[in-house]
């Protein structure tokens, strides 16, 4: 009897501890994550402040001041004599030169603080904040359109390739991945321009949509979906090549695992064993890079915008940069540092759900 | 793979849709009834202000919409009248300007004299430094403007003045709180002494403790944003987006006849090469300056509508030198004049360039020809390309010649050329340059500044890395008359590059100058008759008041005293043009050539009927006046 109650005891003091240990286990486990995911947000945190200031001290030493810049373009535009344009240029900037580089740093932590980007040195009503609602979606529209279809595309030729090797498709293939790839994308939309849009006419050469056709709901989408085919086209076809590459070197690792092997044993039909086993195991590494071509799209494409005059965030950039509105620059290196920051912060994170060794190593 | 073809056809599917049922092919895009002229003119993407002064770039609005008293044309000073109907200078200082009786602005509104006295009243322009008193209102449509008498401009340079600003873009009804506070400040400022020749906008002296409220009053002013566009040329904003921009024609226009076309569409495009694809496949009808030759013929290879024309830019490329390096002695500069072949610069620059043989003079080759007695013109000195001529006075200076490279003082030369490397010409001709002097036996290392704000900062920098720099040697933004090319070469852009001596407070303070004359021009050249020196910038502040016969001896003194100098080198005259298209444009001049050739290279010259002709096609130079006068109207 007493042994028995020994035994119960025993039993339910193990249980006990089994119970703290499970709860200890789970304490520990959040303690980790939590602990990996503050130092995730502590290392963005710093590089958002260190990118802030070195892009404030880079701009700052570029060669070129935006007074001598702005008066020129006044001259130009207005047929005004130099002195007269410059004085002017003074007036109408929204800059003083003549304030040291404290007071400017000052100025800008404090507008960050309040969560202004900054504002253009050229129009005190256009700010950062302004330029990514007006100009972003453009941007995020043609680029995002051309990230699915280089993606999926992609995906079915890196493991169409990989999974006919030495074939004569693979040949085909490969060879549209080396010439795609090696041609950057902005000599594509020169070609594309040209070809389409001045030999044969049959696409519009710039812009976003056609503003005399009055056009309002669907009508107006397909019109601007029409403007937008070549610059999407443009970005898509060196994509594919990239995911493409991606694909086929995740699939030749998959083509040697065993359960590739058995599928073939078992005598399941070629087509599920590359839609079921092969293409979906393979693709699972490509997500992470895909979150992080994402965060890339909001920075756009300067080249690209400016040969289809796009109205995009890269255009703006290119536009800023050119003027030396140094606020502006400021304001959009900011933002577009922040969003990569964050997507490889989500992309870590994601990471180590995924793989657990991650987060070990922490 | 059924997958994958499946996918793949979905996709190309998708791409045809959208070009079939999305595409509207450029031909489809405007109404039958409507006559639209296109053109490519930049603005500000993130949107425009309502006016003129808004700091915003208002694209096709300023040549459009927004409209002088007087029009000039640029490079031929021809004048037209827009929304003043006379000017009248009288002998009692005082100038009378009646305005059109049917002059409206587009919200409807007559422009009246207020609105004449509000521009000017709240702009303090070139002209305001002229007139000792603020404009007065005789009625409603007439105004009167009092010249300083010491300070008074010959009749021609008064009208030109009034030519050069845009009045027609700030109605007082609309900036009343701006304008009034404007003038409040200004009354409290005091008058300046007769014969004070420094700033003096309507005969105050603006004190130092004022600046910072006009600043304030004037920003407050550039942020107004009216409900409409202010301005009351012949078309209208009617809508505007990030690229494209529509005006409709001003049906209450004075001159509303002349209007031919419907509307104005303008796409806001600034990168050059998408322009000239808009050019090529006809989306466009006009397009002001010049190709590289073989882009150029390409265009007009690929629409056989285009024309190109060319004519005059009042500006001159070639060499300035840096006079703070010591190097450049007289001889030096003398000898640099000898070593260029400038047919071969100008083919570097500008194909259709025309090349000029005289040293910088402060005015383009035209413009001397135009204003210059035929006489003088003819003693400015000429070069061309003499080698032994250049090693002569190469060795004067004691440079020697070892191993094929000159030495100074057993060193080689080796120079630093600086120059804009977003100005295409600019670009061949330092390239030229460089190869010139290197078969010379001259080391040059190019330096090129991304944009022209980072090359100017740099040559104009005391201790300045280039020892020369390829720029416009002479060169007139503004109307012909020389007072602007003179401004450009001596005291704003050239004579900082090249270092010219200016005052200092110690010669004030020797009773050499007046204060304001503090940093001014202390350059003397000699004078053509060999009756002494003179100061350039008593020339300067006085050239606007000479008599006919007055300038042409002045000038004489001017061109003939700056060529002694060798300051710098002429490579050519810049020529610029315009692209139009002939089946959409009735009205242009030339079309007799286009048989031959569409690139037509025969530049009319100076005087010319075809000189003032084609320089309207330019539309930079000309802005609105075909559209407003009805020189043009559609096929």
């Amino acid at each position: 009897m007493i042994n028995m109650i020994n035994r119960t005891v025993k039993n339910s003091n193990r249980q006990k501890n089994k119970a703290k240990e499970s709860v200890g286990n789970f304490i520990k486990m959040c303690f980790f994550r939590v602990r990996f995911f503050l130092k995730r947000i502590w290392i963005a945190m710093v590089s958002l402040v260190l990118i802030a200031l070195f892009g404030f001290i880079l701009i700052k030493l570029m060669p070129g001041n935006p007074v001598d810049t702005y008066a020129q373009q006044l001259m130009m535009e207005r047929g005004m004599k130099y002195e007269e344009a410059r004085k002017l240029a003074v007036t109408l900037l929204n800059y003083d030169p003549n304030k040291s580089i404290f007071e400017q740093l000052s100025y800008y932590v404090k507008s960050l603080l309040r969560f202004n980007l900054g504002t253009s040195m050229r129009r005190p009503d256009v700010s950062v904040n302004l330029l990514i609602k007006q100009f972003l979606p453009w941007t995020l529209f043609i680029s995002s359109i051309a990230l699915v279809i280089s993606f999926i595309v992609g995906i079915f030729l890196g493991s169409s390739i990989a999974w006919k090797r030495n074939s004569l498709m693979e040949g085909a293939i490969s060879s549209y991945i080396i010439v795609s790839s090696s041609i950057p994308d902005y000599l594509w939309g020169i070609i594309l321009v040209f070809i389409f849009g001045v030999k044969f006419k049959v696409f519009p050469v710039q812009g976003n949509y056609d503003i005399l056709l009055e056009l309002e709901g669907w009508p107006w989408l397909l019109n601007v979906l029409y403007h937008a085919a070549l610059p999407i086209v443009a970005y898509s076809i060196v994509q594919i090549g990239g995911w493409a590459l991606a694909m086929r070197g995740s699939c030749i690792g998959v083509l040697g695992e065993d359960y590739i092997y058995a599928a073939k044993a078992r005598g399941i039909p070629e087509k599920i064993i590359v839609k079921r086993y092969l293409r979906r195991n393979a693709m699972l590494p490509l997500i992470t890079s895909l979150a992080m071509s994402l965060a890339a799209l909001f920075g756009g494409s300067p080249l690209i915008e400016t040969i289809f005059n796009y109205p995009g965030i890269g255009q703006q950039f290119g536009i800023s940069i050119a003027s030396r509105d140094y606020f502006i620059i400021q304001g959009l290196t900011l933002f577009m540092s922040f969003i990569v920051i964050i997507a490889n912060m989500i992309a870590d994170s994601l990471y180590s759900v995924i793989d657990p060794r991650v987060r070990r190593d922490v | 793979m059924v997958g994958f073809r499946k996918t793949l056809a979905i996709i190309l599917a998708s791409i045809l849709m959208l070009s079939l049922f999305g595409g509207c092919s450029p031909k489809r895009s405007t109404s039958k009834k409507e006559t639209v002229f296109k053109i490519a003119k930049s603005w500000d993407k993130t949107g425009i202000r309502n006016h003129y002064h808004g700091g915003s770039n208002i694209g096709a609005l300023e040549w459009f919409a927004v409209e002088p008293l007087v029009q000039y044309v640029r490079s031929t000073d021809e004048l037209h009248y827009l929304l003043a109907e006379s000017i009248e200078h009288r002998d009692d200082h005082t100038t009378i300007i009646k305005i059109r009786k049917n002059a409206k602005w587009h919200n409807g509104d007559e422009f009246v004299a207020e609105d004449v006295m509000a521009f000017y009243h709240i702009n303090f322009v070139e002209l305001t430094n002229y007139l000792s008193k603020p404009i007065e209102k005789i009625d409603d449509k007439t105004v009167k403007l009092t010249w300083k008498p010491w300070m008074e401009p010959n009749d021609t340079v008064k009208t030109l003045l009034l030519a050069a600003d845009k009045v027609g873009s700030v109605q007082y009804k609309e900036f009343k709180t701006y304008v009034d506070e404007c003038q409040r400040i200004l009354a409290s400022q005091p008058d300046c002494e007769k014969g004070y020749k420094g700033w003096a906008p309507f005969g105050k002296v603006i004190q130092k403790s004022a600046e910072a409220k006009f600043l304030a009053n004037y920003t407050a002013f550039k942020a107004h944003n009216p409900t409409w566009f202010v301005a009351t040329g012949p078309y209208k904003l009617e809508k505007v987006t990030q690229n494209q921009m529509v005006l409709t024609k001003n049906k209450d226009y004075y001159f509303k006849n002349n209007v031919k076309f419907d509307k104005i569409l303008a796409f806001n495009v600034v990168d050059i090469n998408s322009i000239y694809n808009l050019l090529s496949n006809g989306e466009i009808y006009y397009q002001d300056g010049l190709a590289p030759e073989a882009t150029l013929n390409s265009i007009l290879e690929k629409n056989k509508n285009l024309a190109h024309l060319k004519m005059f830019d009042p500006g001159a490329i070639g060499l300035v030198f840096n006079l703070e390096k010591p190097i450049w002695t007289p001889e030096v500069r003398r000898a640099f004049q000898y070593i260029f072949d400038r047919e071969e610069m100008r083919n570097a620059g500008n194909k259709y360039g025309i090349p000029s043989s005289f040293p910088l003079i402060g005015l383009a080759p035209s413009e001397a020809e135009r204003w210059m007695d035929k006489e003088d013109f003819e003693k400015i000195p000429r070069y061309k390309k003499d080698l032994d001529k250049a090693t002569q006075l190469l060795q004067q200076a004691g440079w020697k010649k070892v191993d094929g490279k000159w030495q100074i003082n057993g060193q080689n030369v080796k120079l630093v050329l600086g120059y804009d490397g977003s100005h295409p010409g600019m670009s061949g001709v330092a390239e030229a340059v460089e190869s010139a002097l290197n078969n010379f036996g001259i080391e040059v290392m190019l330096k090129r500044a991304n944009d022209w704000g980072s090359w100017f900062d740099t040559a104009k920098a005391r201790d300045s890395v280039y020892d020369f720099v390829v720029n416009w040697t002479d060169l007139n933004m503004s109307f012909s008359y020389p007072t602007g090319s003179f401004l450009y070469t001596y005291r704003d852009v050239n004579g900082p590059i090249l270092k010219l001596p200016t005052f200092t407070r110690e010669d004030y303070e020797n009773g050499l100058i007046q204060e304001y004359d503090i940093g001014n021009l202390a350059l003397q050249f000699e004078k053509a008759d060999g009756s002494g020196k003179f100061y350039v910038k008593d020339v300067l502040s006085n050239l606007y008041g000479y008599s006919e016969a007055e300038l042409k001896k002045v000038l004489a003194d001017m061109v003939l005293g700056a060529a002694k100098m060798d300051f710098g080198i002429q490579f050519y005259q810049n020529v610029t043009g315009s692209f139009v298209d002939f089946s959409k444009i009735d009205g242009l001049p030339m079309t007799d050539r286009f048989a031959k050739s569409r690139n037509v290279t025969e530049v009319p010259p100076v005087g010319s009927e075809d000189f003032y002709k084609v320089a309207r096609t330019n539309l930079y130079f000309s802005q609105g006046i075909n559209f407003s006068l009805g020189f043009y109207s559609p096929k």
